[in-house]
């Protein structure tokens, strides 16, 4: 394989997570998971997290083409990048980025972008036309980003009732 | 795993829910005999509450989710009522027999509950090897849903302070008491529609 390619698979892959034999959907998001991770420090939290989705999605929104034909099918499996900014997005507001809020934040994530409430399967077609400015891999990322959305309401429920010591009801 | 029954989600949540019954059930186990102060507010009782939270919720996601998807299989349609059974009757047994537990659970109501499954189980297999379709009625679903409020209060009494947020300790041992006895009321009466609606399977059979 040329340089070039496995450096593009590698990109799209999020360092070839996606490659796993099994769920590279879930494989995918621990990379975000990594990310969040890796900014804990970070001040303010939120906007790293969606500053850095928005470069991931800027950057892998045109190689989306590229990801179907060398997987040579609709939404591949390789292409983790998608889970990548919808994990950020889902984390952006949780407060203190502990394992527990991180952890519980990839379930939630993965629950939403699993199930792809509406109007996540409308996102997923976008793209696909030739009259349109959007290119396929906008409609690999954008229903992550919706999932990604359905998930920052449930951790900024989650935040403001049980994840916030201050706020912790139990002793 | 990009083959067979565990190619897709509705199987594989089933066999998370599965996987998280089984954890369920080792907590359970591990306390061994517990009175109430030894499991209240307790780490391991506030995991247990949103482990049978978080299995119970997704009960609906991988039926929806196979249907959706034009996803059923056969699996899915032994699995997913299995899995639900092993959750919510394995939590009562439990509930039954811990002595904090025993006194909203009595094992008399879990045997008429369990005696239910068998008799509809057995009027469903019955039914189907007929050719007749016997999926669950609304009836059946108010009654796990009320199944599943029951142990829910029960475990969710002690894993919180209820008294830190206004909430008198008094008022959810009523809820629970008056969950489990819908408990019984709605297994009993879905059991019955379900013997009903079965009739005209019987009456042409000698």
């Amino acid at each position: 394989m040329p340089i070039l390619e496995r450096l593009k698979l590698a990109i799209v892959s999020c360092g070839f997570l996606g490659c796993a034999p099994v769920m590279p959907g879930t494989f995918g998001t621990l990379g975000g998971v990594l990310f969040a991770y890796l900014m804990r420090g970070a001040e303010p939290f939120w906007a790293w997290c969606l500053g850095l989705a928005l470069v991931i999605y800027l950057i892998t929104r045109t190689m989306g083409e590229w990801a179907e034909q060398y997987a040579g099918k609709k939404d591949p499996g390789i292409f983790v990048q998608d889970e990548v900014v919808g994990y950020l997005v889902t984390v952006a507001w949780i407060g203190e980025p502990t394992i527990l809020s991180l952890a519980c934040a990839f379930f939630v994530f993965r629950l939403f972008d699993i199930w792809k409430p509406f109007p996540c399967r409308i996102l997923e077609k976008v793209g696909k036309g030739d009259a349109s400015c959007a290119r396929p891999g906008d409609g690999i990322l954008l229903d992550d980003v919706m999932a990604g959305i359905y998930g920052f309401a449930v951790m900024a429920l989650l935040r403001t009732y049980l994840l916030e010591p201050s706020s912790w009801v139990v002793q | 795993m990009t083959h067979g029954v565990f190619r897709h989600w509705p199987n594989r949540i089933t066999a998370i829910r599965f996987a998280g019954a089984i954890v369920l059930f080792s907590i359970f186990a591990s306390w061994g005999a517990p009175n109430h102060e030894a499991v209240v507010r307790a780490t391991s009782t506030k995991i247990a509450f949103w482990l049978f939270v978080v299995t119970a919720l997704t009960d609906y996601l991988d039926g929806y989710l196979a249907r959706r998807d034009n996803l059923v299989s056969a699996f899915g349609r032994i699995a997913d009522p299995f899995v639900d059974k092993v959750l919510v009757l394995g939590s009562m047994i439990f509930l039954a027999v811990m002595p904090w537990s025993q006194e909203w659970f009595p094992a008399w109501i879990i045997v008429v509950v369990l005696a239910r499954e068998f008799l509809v189980t057995g009027i469903r297999s019955y039914v189907e090897s007929k050719g007749g379709s016997f999926a669950a009625d609304l009836f059946g679903k108010i009654k796990m849903v009320v199944q599943c409020l029951a142990i829910g209060f029960a475990l969710g009494r002690i894993s919180f302070n209820w008294e830190a947020l206004g909430i008198q300790l008094v008022w959810l041992s009523w809820c629970t008491h008056i969950l489990v006895w819908a408990t019984l009321v709605t297994s009993i009466g879905s059991g019955l529609s379900y013997v009903f609606k079965a009739r005209a399977y019987f009456a042409g059979d000698e």
